[in-house]
């Protein structure tokens, strides 16, 4: 799964378990990815299929009990991160990985000022103080497009809309200057037109700071627009990892292409194709493939053996754990 | 072609307001008040889907109460059928209760927990004296059956279910009285990717075997333009246009349509990079609005008149109105 470029953060064999009375929860389950300078890569998937526990994952901040690391390792910029004292995290977290929320509302501190609490990061991570952090955390208040931001420096959260709160938290995470970015749905509380700002904010930044970005989400559409990568998510395993393009072409994961599918007829006003089923009860997992009971193209080694990923072309772009991926392209 | 049923108008909404008061009590009067519905006015032709689009906070919701007189209107006319809901007879409104049904965004917690799945869709039908004992049961079974589940999920409870089939339970019990009109309300938002295919399947499906008209609010667009034949556009509580759906999406004569229509991110990646719309600023407050257009702090054309005179909602082309001082064009590349 590795690319010739040398990756700035890369996931191996990452295991996420919760334990809980009625057993364990293999929230993630196996997962490896890897993340090169500068790209985003989209992870995707329903809710529950592990999305969010990965990327807590990544920073250690899975709560024990019922939470915990099972497997994997985690290499950011060439240190082990799993290895280190919990004690050294405070440097990973922000510095290295800065993580932006799915709900401003309950990220920010109401008692705090915006200003405050976007200095409070430029402090700790850019070693600033007194009026440099100050005009620093301005500065950052003008990089995600706040209007007038010597007057919003004093103002409270609760003075501000939703979009402004997740600027505020954007400005929070790249006042850090971090190596990768995680953005877990950062628009998925917001209203359409305020999502496309955001997005285009993103956009920028990203040109402006080459920021690589870890961008879970679960529309398809902000993928098409954001994502340089795509790796799929199903029951807490990764499935599938493609380039962007290539998704919207041919997928080959039967379950990655019922849903482009179905994206594709909604397009064309035709009748939505359908994945029979629900998503697994992850604390009974089907045997085998896990997508196995809804998979139209089942057979009897599906329902006892978990698939390898398989490498489909040879070249390392496209990966996927099936033992049929489908080889056609999307009507 | 043209089925002479299909012309007839099933609902129509005239000036319709609603304001909620912000404070005041039992004896001092509200100060101010939340412009939620301020003067609608549109039809719903029988057979067809009305997809009512806009942001939170537009006052799609309220219009869907509003019509089917689960909230009491502020001013203005709803004709149900041709006939006044407001003016209807104790009999007439009863009756109004069977054909005007509602499917909540979260079906499951409509339901009471402890009923069975038999008895959560089979109540209407026992409230309204339709059906009881061995019909009763046939008739859910039959329900059961309409909206692609098995009838021995009669005895179960819902929370046994997944969430695809729960939300199938509230579209059964919402059709078991054979409604007219349905108000869907954000039916889907709850509902992961490869369930929605299903139920928006079912909706459709539904709509032509039993003849129904359906008012579809939604905040998702994509999902809108597939189901519906017509969509309104709202805004802070007014409408800004309405038209037929392809007609809506090849020709935006609204400021707000268009940037709202180009704000919803395309699913291909080789168009990320095209011209579009991005709307400034936020939503303003719909408490005691200021006169004039509610978009023209935002929108780029505004000029004078726009912030004193409301723009009256005209019929620009043949069945497209539009309610905008300027005769605006979108051009957006909208997928």
């Amino acid at each position: 799964m590795e690319d010739s470029k040398q990756p700035i953060l890369s996931v191996k064999n990452l295991g996420t378990s919760f334990f809980l009375r009625e057993g364990e929860v293999k929230a993630v389950d196996g997962v490896s990815f890897s993340l090169n300078k500068g790209e985003v890569l989209a992870l995707v998937g329903e809710s529950g299929s592990g999305k969010t526990v990965t990327a807590l994952s990544i920073l250690r901040l899975i709560a024990w009990p019922p939470g915990k690391i099972v497997s994997g390792d985690v290499n950011l910029d060439g240190v082990d991160v799993f290895k280190l004292p919990m004690k050294e995290m405070r440097n990973i977290r922000g510095k290295g990985i800065a993580m932006i929320l799915q709900e401003p509302m309950s990220s920010l501190n109401p008692s705090q000022t915006i200003g405050r609490q976007i200095q409070e990061a430029v402090e700790i991570n850019q070693g600033l103080t007194g009026e440099a952090a100050k005009k620093a955390a301005i500065d950052m208040l003008g990089v995600v497009r706040i209007p007038s931001p010597e007057k919003r420096y004093y103002n409270y959260p609760h003075e501000l809309s939703g979009g402004m709160k997740q600027r505020i938290m954007i400005a929070i995470a790249l006042a850090c200057r971090p190596k990768v970015l995680i953005a877990d749905e950062p628009t998925c509380s917001l209203d359409v037109t305020i999502q496309a700002q955001i997005l285009k904010l993103m956009q920028a930044l990203r040109k402006e700071i080459d920021t690589t970005i870890l961008f879970i989400t679960s529309d398809l559409g902000i993928v098409a627009e954001m994502a340089d990568r795509v790796a799929m998510m199903y029951a807490g395993q990764l499935i599938e990892i493609l380039d962007v393009f290539t998704l919207f072409e041919s997928p080959a994961h039967p379950y990655t292409k019922g849903i482009m599918g179905s994206i594709m007829a909604m397009k064309e006003g035709g009748r939505l194709n359908i994945i029979e089923g629900d998503p697994p009860n992850l604390l009974h997992l089907p045997s085998g493939c896990h997508f196995h009971p809804r998979c139209e193209f089942c057979q009897d080694i599906c329902k006892t053996q978990e698939p390898a990923y398989t490498d489909l072309d040879g070249d390392g772009k496209h990966w996927v754990r099936c033992h049929f991926p489908i080889k056609s392209k999307l009507k | 072609m043209i089925d002479e049923r299909a012309k007839k108008t099933l609902l129509s909404v005239r000036g319709l307001k609603k304001y909620f008061p912000i404070g005041g009590g039992l004896v001092t009067k509200a100060k101010s008040f939340v412009h939620a519905v301020d003067g609608v006015t549109l039809d719903v032709m029988a057979g067809e889907t009305l997809g009512l689009v806009g942001e939170s906070g537009c006052g799609k919701t309220t219009i869907g109460r509003l019509v089917l007189k689960l909230l009491p209107k502020t001013e203005g006319e709803i004709f149900f059928q041709g006939e006044d809901i407001y003016q209807y007879s104790k009999e007439q409104e009863k009756n109004f209760r069977t054909k005007a049904q509602l499917i909540f965004q979260d079906s499951f917690s409509s339901f009471d927990s402890r009923d069975t799945i038999g008895k959560i869709i089979g109540e209407p039908l026992l409230v309204h004296g339709i059906a009881s004992g061995s019909e009763l049961q046939d008739r859910v079974s039959q329900l059961l059956l309409d909206v692609g589940l098995k009838p021995d999920l009669y005895n179960e409870y819902p929370h046994t279910l997944a969430a695809g089939q729960k939300q199938c339970i509230g579209i059964a019990r919402s059709i078991a009285l054979n409604p007219d009109f349905i108000v869907c309300d954000e039916p889907i938002s709850a509902l992961d990717v490869s369930v929605r295919a299903m139920v928006l399947n079912l909706l459709k499906d539904l709509q032509s075997s039993k003849n129904l008209t359906y008012m579809f609010i939604s905040h998702d667009i994509r999902v809108v333009r597939w189901l519906s034949s017509h969509i309104a556009v709202m805004y802070v509580g007014k409408l800004c246009e309405y038209a037929e759906t392809e007609e809506m999406f090849a020709h935006r004569l609204h400021p707000y349509t268009e940037a709202l229509l180009s704000a919803v991110p395309i699913e291909d990646p080789r168009k990320r990079n095209i011209k579009r719309e991005i709307l400034l600023g936020e939503v303003p407050s719909p408490v005691d609005p200021p006169p004039g257009c509610r978009f023209a702090a935002r929108c780029k054309l505004a000029n004078e008149r726009c912030f004193k005179e409301d723009p009256v909602l005209e019929e620009r082309k043949p069945g497209h109105w539009v309610a905008c001082w300027e005769n605006f064009h979108g051009e957006s590349e909208i997928s």
